[in-house]
């Protein structure tokens, strides 16, 4: 169940608001836990059981940290519990890839096939959330939550369960302890819950018919304009629909009083792959930063470790999205660029700070490694490229792949557009909600939520609804 | 916080709360619409679904009760009718637009994909074996075949979806070459409404927010039909569209829930044609005519009266009530609209195992009781059959006999077969006709007649086709193999001058 489908907006979120909002205080935790379970049971049927468990070992775990005394002891039960995580994770997520690379590369064809295993909805969401706590318990960070309704409220809480962001427990539990229910806060919720909501079904869903073209017509038939259109295409579209499922988790969860951090901040207005990764996808990259890259050392042990240690990030976060190479290979396109840049700033210092770098050097490379997320395979993803590359070929500029272009998408596109190139980092959804915000722009957004809501109204009230891109993950 | 603030505040709470809760909350004051746009609502579980706790019943819940408020239905009718006339583009579920707001049916284009030569070749070589069958018991048969609007109107199709019409031309000239080599009795009405429609530009043939031909449309085709039939026809004069304009509906302005009030079309002046027809005399010759037809026929029902003695039905009607018209008939017109004509003669209403084949083999059946002087065939050619004392006995998948039908010693006698069976388990029986003389080839995929046969014994017997005498037949006693034998096959005569069964 997605937040712009139908029965999500007009049948789960009416019955969820009343119930969470109008229960008594006390059964606001047990109420909102109920309602999780239950919308997580509505999209992922019995694998609730694999968000139950995950929530069982984070709890149980935690508890058994603060109980051991010596180093030792708190090791195992920490290691143990990782482990089971990590192992539930890689079962459902990446263990058909792993034996199928076994089998390539030692010519063997193994017993084990996981070919029919589905993915739990948000299992790499809620696994790193799980992981988070428990390493923050295990250093001491943070106390163990003894309170398990309050623990399980939080990790079940339903605007963030299954396409994140990322919410570490130590950032938001006070609000769990203390939720911030007003009219003020349901109000800004709301708002950014409609502006992710328009960002969705307006932009992201109205510029998908353009890579979704493009990607399937034949590889050999995509002109240098057209592969570079729906790369452009596909990252508009990415975005969009990302940050938009974000502002509406956001959203959300500020309905219900609790606040989450944010998750973009106009990542297209970087100059540099090293500026877009504080942007982009934020949750994730600060996760792999405190839980991955500084525990192996970051940048403390010399420029060949400091390398080695992004590369292996980078992987990591490639292989994050997905179990492929296409995605592993992404990974390490951004990470050889992250390297590359800090060689740069450590010969030049000033060199990244330069605002004409987002056209020439930023935008273009990040355009050029959206087709290895966007490919089924490498040979897509190479054929794409090589047609990236021809501004020479014949028929460089044909369109045929994808014209003529749907009016709706031809809107879409531009106002994508607008964002993806217009200097300045301000961002519409974040103003909006902001506390410092002015009587007569809040009054502006309130008209444009008003709007908003409408039109969305009206648009998934009507539609089928088109699932979110970060659901795969 | 300010007052500014507050009131922004309290307003988009209420028009939040009004979003999300407004559907539910009217279905609660205003109750259930009726079901809209050409569709069933959503069942509501089984209460044991719900008491389970299924997933999928939470959802089946959600949409039975949200499709049932009025506001999803308005809020469709907007969208819709905002895509239509402002944006000019629409693609959802079974609709596009095509140019100048003319709107088109995706099922004409086969989810993009073409028709393939043998599914084509197999299709109208079944409806011309349907035809040889229905003639041989008796019955004058026609196929008539409606042209689909974007194979008439290709000029309104939109480039933006040509996704879905990209094979559209391939697939209809795929057809209609197939019908003239191999099908020329079947009666495509094509090329009449492209005449019409070069002769009479101001008047659309088909309507723009409509899946049908017009009134004059429908008058153009049907008078086509006609002069088939009667010759006589061909110099009267011909419906003529008049000035009076009527509004009528239109199902994909229904289907959308477009905001309109369907759509206008020039009544058709037909009284002379009619007056002119009615003093034909092979209309009372004729005095049972049976039309089975789609959606296309039911829109000209009026201009169907010079069959005084006819009568109509839907082919999705009543089996029995078909059968028995059917075996009461000496005329049948079966019309089926182009996009839906291959798969309706491979496996739906022009198959022979829809109530179509069965009540012509049933017809066949009634005729070959007139049959007489039955012998044991001749010399055949078996593959995967063996004689033995039991009779012919299929030991292999795909089994075949091929068996020449005798020449009649005296006089015009049309051959008949007489087949006794025992099948293990249910099976497909199937003979196979030559092709006509002048044809190429010997046997084709779709040239037969096919009877379903349950287990156990079966004794057949059928008038086959007159071009049949002297030529060869192939009997394909069932799929399965090893399951069927055939006690004996004999051929006899039936009096070309017998009378119509019936």
């Amino acid at each position: 169940m997605v937040f712009s489908a139908s029965n999500f907006l007009f049948f789960f979120l009416p019955i969820a608001l009343s119930v969470a909002l109008f229960a008594k205080p006390s059964a606001f935790r047990p109420s909102l836990l109920v309602l999780s379970l239950v919308f997580y049971y509505w999209s992922s049927d019995t694998y609730v059981i694999i968000l139950v468990a995950d929530v069982v070992v984070a709890y149980l775990g935690a508890l058994a940290l603060d109980v051991c005394g010596s180093t030792r002891s708190r090791n195992a039960v920490a290691t143990s519990a990782v482990v089971i995580l990590v192992g539930i994770l890689v079962f459902f997520k990446y263990l058909d890839f792993i034996v199928m690379n076994v089998d390539l590369i030692s010519g063997s064809k193994l017993p084990m096939k996981f070919t029919g295993i589905v993915l739990p909805i948000g299992i790499s969401f809620f696994t790193f959330q799980a992981l988070s706590y428990l390493i923050d318990v295990h250093r001491r960070a943070i106390p163990a939550e003894p309170n398990v309704v309050l623990f399980s409220t939080y990790f079940t809480f339903f605007p963030h369960l299954i396409a994140g962001p990322i919410v570490r427990y130590r950032d938001v539990v006070e609000d769990f302890r203390e939720p911030k229910i007003s009219l003020a806060s349901f109000s800004v919720g709301a708002t950014r819950f409609a502006h992710g909501l328009m960002k969705k079904v307006m932009i992201a869903d109205g510029v998908a018919p353009i890579p979704d073209a493009i990607f399937a017509a034949p590889h050999d038939s995509i002109s240098f304009i057209s592969a570079w259109l729906a790369a452009a295409a596909y990252g508009i579209q990415l975005y969009f629909d990302f940050s938009g499922y974000s502002d509406m988790a956001i959203g959300l969860a500020r309905m219900f009083g609790i606040r989450f951090a944010e998750n973009f901040k106009r990542p297209y207005a970087s100059r540099s792959i090293t500026e877009f990764w504080r942007l982009w996808h934020i949750s994730l990259s600060t996760w792999f930063r405190d839980y991955l890259y500084i525990p192996m050392g970051g940048s403390r042990h010399g420029r060949i470790a400091t390398y080695r240690n992004l590369l292996i990030v980078f992987a990591v976060t490639g292989l994050w999205h997905g179990a492929s190479w296409t995605f592993l290979c992404w990974g390490l396109f951004h990470g050889l660029f992250i390297l590359g840049e800090r060689v740069a700033t450590g010969r030049w210092p000033k060199v990244l700070e330069k605002g004409w770098l987002r056209y020439v050097y930023f935008l273009p490379v990040v355009t050029f490694s959206w087709p290895l997320f966007r490919s089924t395979s490498l040979e897509q993803a190479i054929s794409l490229w090589k047609a990236m590359g021809l501004p020479g070929a014949a028929d460089a500029f044909s369109l045929d792949a994808v014209s003529p272009l749907a009016t709706t998408s031809i809107i879409a596109l531009a106002i994508g557009a607008a964002i993806y190139v217009l200097p300045g980092r301000l961002s519409f959804g974040q103003l909006l909600t902001s506390e410092t915000i002015g009587d007569r722009l809040y009054i502006a957004g309130a008209c444009y939520t008003v709007v908003a809501l409408v039109v969305c109204q009206v648009v998934a009230l009507s539609g089928g609804y088109t699932p979110f891109l970060y659901f795969q993950f | 916080m300010s007052k500014a603030k507050k009131i922004g505040s309290a307003i988009v709470t209420t028009a939040f709360v009004a979003m999300i809760a407004s559907p539910l909350l009217v279905l609660g004051f205003r109750g259930a619409v009726e079901p809209y746009g050409q569709r069933e609502f959503t069942l509501f579980p089984p209460m044991e679904a719900l008491s389970t706790g299924s997933s999928g019943a939470f959802d089946q819940v959600a949409s039975a009760l949200l499709e049932r408020s009025q506001l999803k239905k308005s809020a469709i009718s907007v969208r819709n009718t905002i895509l239509l006339k402002i944006v000019h583009q629409y693609d959802q579920n079974n609709v596009v637009t095509g140019k100048d707001g003319w709107l088109f049916w995706k099922g004409d284009w086969f989810g993009g994909q073409c028709q393939t030569k043998y599914d084509v070749e197999m299709a109208v070589s079944r409806m011309e074996a349907m035809l040889d069958v229905a003639a041989a018991s008796g019955i004058e048969m026609y196929f008539a075949i409606p042209s689909d609007k974007s194979t008439l109107y290709p000029e309104f199709l939109d480039p933006h979806f040509k996704k879905f019409w990209v094979c559209k031309q391939q697939s209809a000239d795929l057809l209609r070459s197939t019908i003239r080599t191999k099908a020329s009795r079947i009666i495509d009405h094509l090329t009449a409404l492209q005449d019409a429609k070069r002769n009479s530009p101001g008047n659309n043939l088909y309507g723009k927010v409509d899946t049908h031909w017009t009134y004059f449309g429908g008058a153009i085709a049907f008078r086509q039909l006609l002069t088939t039939i009667f010759p006589e026809a061909s110099g009267m004069q011909p419906p003529a569209p008049t000035e009076k304009m009527t509004l009528r509906p239109a199902d994909l302005e229904t289907l959308m829930l477009l905001v309109g009030n369907g759509e206008a079309e020039s009544d058709i002046d037909s009284s002379v044609e009619t007056k002119a027809l009615s003093s034909i005399k092979q209309f009372d010759q004729a005095n049972s005519t049976v039309i089975l037809h789609d959606s296309f026929y039911s829109k000209i029902r009026g201009l169907t009266d010079p069959f005084r003695n006819g009568v109509e039905y839907t082919l999705g009607a009543d089996p029995k009530e078909i059968t028995n018209a059917v075996l009461g008939s000496n005329r049948l017109i079966v019309s089926r609209i182009e996009r839906a004509v291959v798969d309706s003669a491979l496996t739906g209403p022009l198959s022979w195992s829809s109530t179509l084949g069965q009540s012509l083999v049933a017809r066949d059946e009634l005729a070959a009781r007139e049959c007489e002087g039955f012998a044991s065939s001749g010399k055949s050619t078996l593959r995967g059959i063996v004689v033995d004392a039991s009779g012919f006995r299929t030991t292999t998948p795909d089994p075949q006999m091929v068996a020449t039908v005798p020449i009649p010693a005296t006089g015009r006698k049309t051959p008949c077969i007489r087949l006794q069976l025992t099948l293990k388990i249910p099976d497909v029986f199937e003979i196979f006709f030559s092709p006509h003389a002048g044809e190429d080839g010997a046997f084709v995929a779709g040239r037969s007649i096919q009877l379903p046969l349950d287990a156990g014994d079966h004794a057949i017997e059928l008038v086959l086709p007159d071009y049949l005498a002297g030529r060869s037949i192939r009997i394909d006693p069932g799929d399965s193999g090893q399951q069927t034998t055939m006690r004996d096959v004999q051929f006899g005569w039936r009096s070309a001058a017998g009378g119509t069964a019936r």
